[in-house]
Parts: C-alpha cells; sequence; structure tokens
C-alpha cells in the first residue's frame, strides 16, 4: 500500500499537481444472518479504494478510483486536476502536515487484537442470536432481525511531504431483535454488542435485552399529553447528542450552518456538564491517535462546566479562524476536507443514579425517527418514543405511541441533574453519566 | 443500450458460474457494477467542492435453497471471483448436479433515455453557473437568509448481470438530483428549508425546472418556519399534501409490502393478502415503468425486467412486492423488485415509484371539514418498524387548521402512528396528484426511490410537539 501510494504521488506531481495527498483504504469482512435455525446469510468481502487530494494553481480537486490498474489511477488523478480549475482559489486549505516523528503504523492493541476463532464459532454465535430469543418461547414469535459480524481494515494516509501513516482495524459486532406477539398486539426491540475480540461480544445480553423490551413494552400505551422529566437509556442518548454534533464544527461555523458559531466562551448547557472529544478513549471501538490529514489527535474539551470551550478544527479550519488546529480532520477515500468528531466522553457530575431516577419521570428506551426529527438549525426535534413511566422507581406504565418533541439547545441549558457514574452505550462510543431532561414535551393520548 | 456494456468478459462470467454450480449451488448470480459520480456543491455563493470517481465491482451471489451466500470484490480477476466462490460454499459444498445454461440477452422493453449523462460531459461552468442561479435566487427572498446551500449529483451507474439459468442482461442508469437548502435567521431563532428534486436522466434535466421557482421554494419554506409557533401536541385530524406526503404511504405501508419483512412474518401484513387492509378510497401502485423518473429502472438488479404492481386495490390488498428469493420463501410471483445500492449488496425487495393513486376531493374540500387539526405541506422523512408497522415522520412545512381554515404556520411537527391503523384513517383522497424523489435505506442499502399521492386526509392520528 506504501508503494501504492507513493506511486499516485509521484504521478500526481508529475501530472501538474503542486500538493498531493492519497488515502488507500483496504478492507474485509464477514457477516452472517440467520433465519429459522439455519444461516440464511453468508457475505464476504474483499475492498479497496485509493482516493487523491491535490492542489494545483491553489485550487483544490479530489478524486477516488477502486481500481489500482495505471490506467484507472491516471484517471482518477486527470478527473481531480480537471474539477480542481473550477473550485474556488483555496487561501487556508493546503497540504502541508509533515511527519511529526511519530511511528508509521499506529496500529496497536485498542484497534487491533490477534483473534483465532473458527467460523463454526462464529456460525454457532449467529444461530444463537436467533434460536435463544425463539427459545424463550411465548409470547416471543421471532427474531426476524439478526446478524453477526467481522471488520478488519487498514487505512494509510500519504502526503507530497514525505508524511506516512497507516493504522489496522479489526472488530467484531452481533444484534438480534425480539418480535413478542400476545393478544393481538406486537412488540420488537433491538439490541447489540461490540468489542476487538469475539469473546468481547456479548450475545447473551443482547439476547436478554431485545427479549426483556420487547416483553416490557407489549402492553404499552400513550400518556396523557404533556411536559415530562425524561431519563434517556445510553444508546438513545448517544443517538441524541449526535444529531446535534455539527455545533462544534468550525467548519459548519465558518459556512455559516452552525447554530453555535459565535457561541464559543458563552454558557451553553448546564454548568455541571462537561463534554470532550476523546479519541484516545481506553476501550472505545474508534480509538485512534492521529486524524485524516495525518496530524496527531488528543483529547479536546468541547463544553467546559457549561460554557463551549472549543471548536473541533482540521488545519484549513484552524487557519481560517486563527485558532489553533486540534486534528479533527475528518475525510474519506472518496471525499474533500471536513470535520470529524470521536468518542464523545462526559465527566461526570454531581448527583447519584438515585437522584437522577427520583420523583416521576419517563424512561425513554427507543427512539424513531432521528434522522427526519431535528432541525439542528433551529435545535427543534421531535421524535417517537417508547418506554416506561416511572414513580419512586418503579415502573408504573409500558408508554408506546408517544412523541418526544423539544428544542435541544435549550434542553441542555436546562439539563436537571447529572449522574456521577459514567456508562457505556453498546457500541462504545459514547461514554456518559445519567442524564435527567426537565419539561420535554410529550404527546400521546 | 444494453449490448453497449461489457464490463466483464463473458468466458471468464460463464466459468466462474459453472464452478459456482459444481460446488452444489443451486443458483450462481454474478452482479457487475460500474458507476461514475459527479458532485458540485456551492456555498457562499462560490464552489466549495467538486469532485467524483468511479466505483467498480463484482458481486458473487450463491444460492442454496433459500439461503443465500453472497461475497464481492473490486477484481475482475477469474481466480478471484472462483476463489470468493469457494470461501462462501466452504459449509455448503456438494456435489452439484445442475448445469449452467448458454446466455442469452433479451431486449430491454423499456430504455430510459439520457441526453447529457456523465458520458456525454455538460460543461462544467453551465452546471456551475445553473447551480450560482439557485442559490442567488435562494437570497433574493429575504435578507434574514443568511445561507444558502445549493448542489448538483450525477450518477452514471451501469451494471451487467449474468445467472446460471442463462440470463445475461445489462442496462445504464443516469442519475440526477439537484438539492437546494436555506437557513433564515431572525436574532437567535434560526429556521432551514430544503428540496432536493430528482430524476432517471441526464443534466437535461434542468431544462425542465427552474432554479428561480426552486429557490424561491426553499426560502420561503425557510422563512415561513421562522418564528413560528412550535406544533401543538395531540391526537387530531391531519391534511397531507400530494408529492413527498407520499412518506406515510413508503413508511406506512410500502415497506410492509416487502417480502423481506412478508417471508419472515416480520410484517403485519404478511397473511393480509385478498383481505381490506386500507379505507375503501385508498389504491395504490409501486410502478418501476414510469419515463425517467427517479425510482424507475428497466431491469430489477436481478435482471428481471420491472413491471407495474397494484398493491392495493379499493382497500384490498392485492400484491406484495417479490424478488427472486422473496418469491421461493412466499410463492408469490416476483415483481421486478429486486435491487440494491452497488455490488456490495446482495438483492432485496424494494420499493421503486410507489404512491396511492388520485381520488376526487380537492385540497380545499379536505382543509374545510377540519375544525381543529394540522395541514402538513411539506413532509420530511421518516421511518418504520417492520414488525410492528410503527412508523414516524417529521412534517417540514406544516399550518394549524381552524375551524376549516388555515390560521398559522407551525413547526417541528411529527406524526407517529402504525401502518394498519393510518390506512383505515384516510377518509378523503384528494385530485392533486404529484411525485417526488426521496432516497430510501434497508437491508440493501440505500436506493433512489419515489413516493407520490395526492392529498389525503388522515381522521386521526398522534401528532407531536410543544
Amino acid at each position: 500500500m506504501k508503494k501504492s501510494a507513493e506511486k499516485i504521488i509521484d504521478l500526481a506531481l508529475t501530472m501538474g499537481a503542486n500538493e498531493c495527498e492519497v488515502i488507500i483504504s483496504k478492507g474485509r469482512s464477514l457477516s452472517l444472518k440467520a433465519n429459522e435455525g439455519t444461516l440464511e446469510e453468508h457475505k464476504v468481502s474483499g475492498t479497496q479504494i485509493a482516493g487523491v487530494r491535490l492542489k494545483s494553481a491553489g485550487r483544490l480537486g479530489t478524486s477516488y478510483s477502486e481500481s489500482f490498474d495505471d490506467e484507472s489511477l491516471k484517471s482518477m488523478i486527470k478527473t481531480a486536476l480537471e474539477t480542481s480549475k473550477y473550485s474556488k482559489v483555496s487561501e487556508h486549505e493546503s497540504i502541508d502536515a509533515s511527519n511529526d516523528g511519530s511511528k508509521e503504523d499506529a496500529t496497536n492493541e485498542h484497534t487491533w487484537r490477534e483473534d483465532n476463532t473458527s467460523d463454526e464459532e462464529k456460525v454457532a454465535a449467529v444461530l444463537k442470536l436467533e434460536g435463544d430469543v425463539l427459545a424463550k418461547g411465548k409470547p416471543f414469535k421471532s427474531a426476524p432481525y439478526n446478524g453477526f459480524s467481522e471488520n478488519e481494515g487498514e487505512k494509510i494516509i500519504a502526503n507530497h511531504l514525505g508524511l506516512f501513516r497507516s493504522i489496522k482495524r479489526r472488530y467484531f459486532s452481533g444484534y438480534t431483535s425480539a418480535l413478542a406477539e400476545q393478544n393481538g398486539k406486537q412488540s420488537m426491540h433491538y439490541y447489540g454488542t461490540a468489542g476487538l475480540n469475539f469473546k468481547d461480544l456479548d450475545l447473551d445480553k443482547c439476547i436478554n435485552v431485545s427479549c426483556d423490551q420487547a416483553l416490557g413494552l407489549i402492553d404499552g400505551s400513550p400518556v396523557k399529553t404533556g411536559n415530562y422529566a425524561v431519563v434517556f437509556d445510553h444508546d438513545n442518548l448517544a443517538e441524541l447528542w449526535g444529531c446535534f454534533l455539527k455545533v462544534f464544527s468550525a467548519k459548519a461555523a465558518i459556512d455559516k450552518v452552525n447554530p453555535w458559531a459565535k457561541k464559543l466562551g458563552q454558557k451553553v448547557a448546564n454548568s455541571a456538564l462537561t463534554l470532550v472529544d476523546d479519541p484516545r478513549y481506553i476501550g472505545a471501538m474508534g480509538y485512534k491517535t492521529f486524524d485524516d490529514e495525518g496530524i496527531a489527535c488528543h483529547p479536546v474539551t468541547l463544553i467546559e462546566n457549561g460554557v463551549f470551550a472549543n471548536f473541533l478544527h482540521n488545519s484549513a479550519t484552524a487557519k481560517e479562524m486563527k485558532q489553533a488546529n486540534n486534528a479533527r480532520a475528518g475525510r474519506g477515500a472518496r471525499g474533500s476536507l471536513g470535520i470529524s468528531s470521536t468518542q464523545l466522553a462526559f465527566a461526570p457530575g454531581n448527583d447519584s443514579d438515585e437522584d437522577i431516577k427520583s420523583g416521576e419521570y419517563l424512561e425513554i428506551v427507543a427512539l424513531q425517527g432521528l434522522h427526519s426529527g431535528v432541525d439542528v438549525i433551529s435545535g427543534d426535534f421531535s421524535f417517537g418514543g417508547a418506554g416506561y413511566h416511572v414513580k419512586n422507581g418503579v415502573r408504573t406504565q409500558a408508554v408506546r405511541n408517544v412523541t418526544i418533541s423539544g428544542n435541544f439547545y435549550d434542553l441542555i441549558l436546562n439539563m436537571g441533574p447529572i449522574g456521577k457514574t459514567v456508562y457505556s452505550n453498546s457500541d462504545r462510543s459514547f461514554f456518559s453519566p445519567e442524564m435527567r431532561f426537565e419539561n420535554i414535551s410529550v404527546g400521546g393520548k | 443500450m444494453s449490448a453497449k456494456i461489457n464490463l466483464l468478459d463473458q468466458q471468464c462470467a460463464k466459468s466462474v458460474i459453472d464452478y459456482g454450480l459444481s460446488l452444489g449451488a443451486d443458483f450462481v448470480e454474478l452482479f457487475v457494477e460500474k458507476t461514475q459520480n459527479q458532485s458540485i456543491k456551492i456555498l457562499n455563493s462560490q464552489v466549495d467542492d467538486i469532485g467524483g470517481g468511479v466505483d467498480f465491482g463484482i458481486g458473487v451471489r450463491l444460492v442454496y435453497g433459500t439461503k443465500v451466500l453472497y461475497g464481492f470484490t473490486n477484481n475482475p480477476n477469474e481466480d478471484e471471483l472462483k476463489k470468493i466462490c469457494a470461501t462462501l460454499a466452504t459449509t455448503d459444498k456438494k456435489d452439484g448436479t445442475i448445469q449452467s445454461k448458454d446466455f442469452t440477452t433479451p431486449t430491454l422493453n423499456k430504455i430510459h433515455k439520457a441526453s447529457l449523462s456523465l458520458h456525454d460531459p455538460h460543461p462544467l461552468d453551465a452546471k456551475i453557473e445553473w447551480l450560482m442561479r439557485l442559490d442567488k435566487a435562494t437570497r433574493t427572498i429575504s435578507d434574514k437568509i443568511v445561507q444558502v446551500v445549493s448542489s448538483g449529483m450525477q450518477k452514471c451507474q451501469q451494471v451487467e448481470i449474468f445467472n446460471s439459468e442463462g440470463l445475461h442482461i445489462s442496462e445504464e442508469r443516469n442519475y440526477i438530483r439537484i438539492m437546494g437548502q436555506a437557513v433564515a435567521q431572525d436574532g437567535t431563532e434560526q429556521s432551514s428549508g430544503y428540496d432536493a428534486p430528482g430524476a432517471l436522466r441526464g443534466w437535461e434535466f434542468t431544462d425542465s425546472l427552474n432554479p428561480n421557482q426552486l429557490g424561491e421554494l426553499v426560502g420561503r419554506q425557510a422563512m415561513t418556519k421562522l418564528n413560528a409557533d412550535p406544533c401543538p401536541a395531540g391526537r387530531m385530524p391531519v391534511i397531507i399534501d400530494n408529492a413527498f406526503g407520499g412518506v406515510i404511504f413508503h413508511e406506512a405501508c410500502g415497506h410492509l409490502l416487502e417480502t423481506t419483512s412478508v417471508a419472515k412474518k416480520a410484517s403485519v401484513f404478511h397473511d393480509k393478502m385478498d383481505q381490506m387492509i386500507a379505507n375503501p378510497c385508498v389504491s395504490a401502485v409501486d410502478d418501476g415503468t414510469l419515463d425517467n423518473e427517479w425510482g424507475s429502472i428497466s431491469i430489477d438488479d436481478e435482471g428481471m425486467q420491472t413491471q407495474k404492481t397494484q398493491l392495493i386495490k379499493d382497500g384490498v390488498l392485492t400484491s406484495f412486492m417479490v424478488d427472486k428469493i422473496g418469491a421461493q420463501k412466499t410463492g408469490f410471483a416476483r415483481t421486478g423488485s429486486g435491487r440494491r445500492q452497488s455490488y456490495r449488496f446482495a438483492p432485496a425487495s424494494r420499493m421503486r415509484n410507489t404512491f396511492i393513486e388520485s381520488g376526487n376531493s380537492t385540497l380545499e374540500e379536505m382543509i374545510s371539514s377540519v375544525e381543529n387539526g394540522i395541514y402538513c405541506k411539506k413532509m420530511g422523512g421518516g421511518s418504520v418498524q417492520p414488525g410492528t408497522g410503527e412508523f414516524n415522520f417529521n412534517a417540514q412545512e406544516s399550518y394549524l387548521i381552524k375551524n376549516g381554515k388555515i390560521e398559522r404556520p407551525i413547526k417541528s411537527a411529527t406524526l407517529i402512528s402504525t401502518g394498519p391503523e393510518v390506512l383505515k384513517q384516510i377518509s378523503m383522497v384528494g385530485n392533486n396528484f404529484a411525485l417526488a424523489a426521496g432516497m430510501c435505506g434497508s437491508v440493501s442499502g440505500a436506493v433512489p426511490t419515489t413516493v407520490g399521492q395526492p392529498a389525503i386526509k388522515v381522521d386521526d392520528i398522534l401528532v407531536g410537539g410543544r
């Protein structure tokens, strides 16, 4: 791969580029699905892609190719050079990252572990994900959506200044669903698990959570329309925060599509809330030590005691905003330079989990419509939701067919108590204490 | 068009298919794809991003009974493809008894022509100029429009399919989508407007699209929502207007009629064929044959010529959308509905151009029939849980109706219900039928689909708001 990258860079410089950066990704994957006790789908893949970002006469161009023959690579560079002629003259975006003395290969025990699990064990895992749901008997009717997958990949970044970084990753994941049917009512719930080793997968938790929630919600009904305190489970809390990450993007601020563009140094959240974007969070599935320009990345505090502390930058946005580059360049082989967050890690708050879950509140375990019910510009959101009405620590009613609506920016500013204990979501990308949100509008009966 | 595409040597394809059959597979298929992409994005009234590239790969499908083994690679080498077959068949390998048939290439019943595809490159200058006109038109709506994003995407997807039943067929699909987005700001209040028309055509699609009208539409949408009151929450009647309003049918019903969920009995409609599942005023269709529509295809991604499928007639369920494996599992005939995002996905039954057919009521009649409810002029996206039919979707532009008249704009309305419930609650179907482009994500990736309907009245549905 290193030779391929060097060849592409040499070719680009020969063809007229002044600066050139190459990303090459190669991957292999296995995915399995079960249906009615047998393997229903068995999928394997081997892929490769090269993407080039170059600068010529002050203008940037990008292109990519999935073929690595000489003709395709030459055509890729030609396309990037041609399209660059129509780009704006870029004052701030350059390809200027150089070696900082870090090891070329950033692969370590947090990104890749040896694993000799046999194919038979993997097949057994996906059969278990379906079979153990069915084995629970009535009211469980099927586990229509289930799967096991193993993914491994290698990514390299190189540029004309001699920078070269590489990283190998491997991870395993599994999920299942439980579809329950009782007295003409149906309920379905999903849960997933992920790990760097096969043995890290908690298949039993997947099965039990899916079944418990499907059963728990089957007799669910709407609560009365009104305002409620809400505690989201960690998967849904991660999804909710994930919808609004654009507020931390310096590029979105420059592009005037970031509602927090002028809020640096201002109070944006409850004073007890501190949020860090941490690429090196131990145990996270997305552990990384360099960004997509090849620059070393470290934790960045986004919100400190409720105050907006930092934007996430790549080299171009940092220059344009005259701030330090904190190495959050995001770029896939197919795309141009952007911004990418890593793991969100919240600092522990001041309250116990008992405080968070005191009195009356809605415990939300499922949200629907996250990709469509959000306006990042205004902060308004409206999702379908399901969960439980809880009073004094006891679930008093399963809740379904309600809408959860509000304004996210108001919500975090007026957030209720924040817990002392930090938990992970199921795919280990989000680390947060319990959070209680007061006065969320819930539409029901 | 079929004859021009030659992405994989026929002898190579035959050899790989024979090898797959020798491993005991009942069916072997090669899906070869080459896709050229181009995208242009205008931001701050200048070119912000412009790029493109070529995707190429081959999907290999071996079927043992109803079990699907699927692999893909970027390498068209015969040995590599056979290696994938061998890897896939590791646990199912047996003596092969089926012989492959010689390839025959059927003539396509329908070809969707594109005059300015990426093969016949229209000058980039002209494309940029068109998008700049969209940018300018959007900004002229109000000085409160603080940002505009306009972009154009073109894609030329060539697919070539070989299978062990002797089919060799190919198709070129040219897609274009134009996107306009406006951000309005008044003090600390911000809002956005969005529209993204698309077609199975080349750049000539923009001849039928007025950048001034599109800019006015997204600009006014952003301005209408700015300072609008929050939507009230609770159960109420809702009028959903035409075109992208059809997302309600797509989510509430369409996904539940795909054999992908029907075969697993993960659809509430799996045992409802020939039964009344909707109000009798509802008839619905999934039609892949419409000329140059965004969701149209000549052949599906299993090589079957596509067709028009009547899903519901006068409230009665008349057909599912059926792919090859779905047909094997359910016994229903294939409908040319096997689709996939790319060579990276095995095909599954998916929607094409899916819509509720026109009725007799006018929009005015519907609004005047509502004492206290909501008029959703423009819908956003949504999602559905196939097992239960629970869905939600978001309204991009909506208004409060009081005493039969539109009173004022509101924001952040979300509609939630279940498929079976909402189909029965449709009491009026309008006469202002229209279609709109969208992307649909499911097990075989994101595929272009068209949604559509005339305005409809849903008598009682849960609306989320504040």
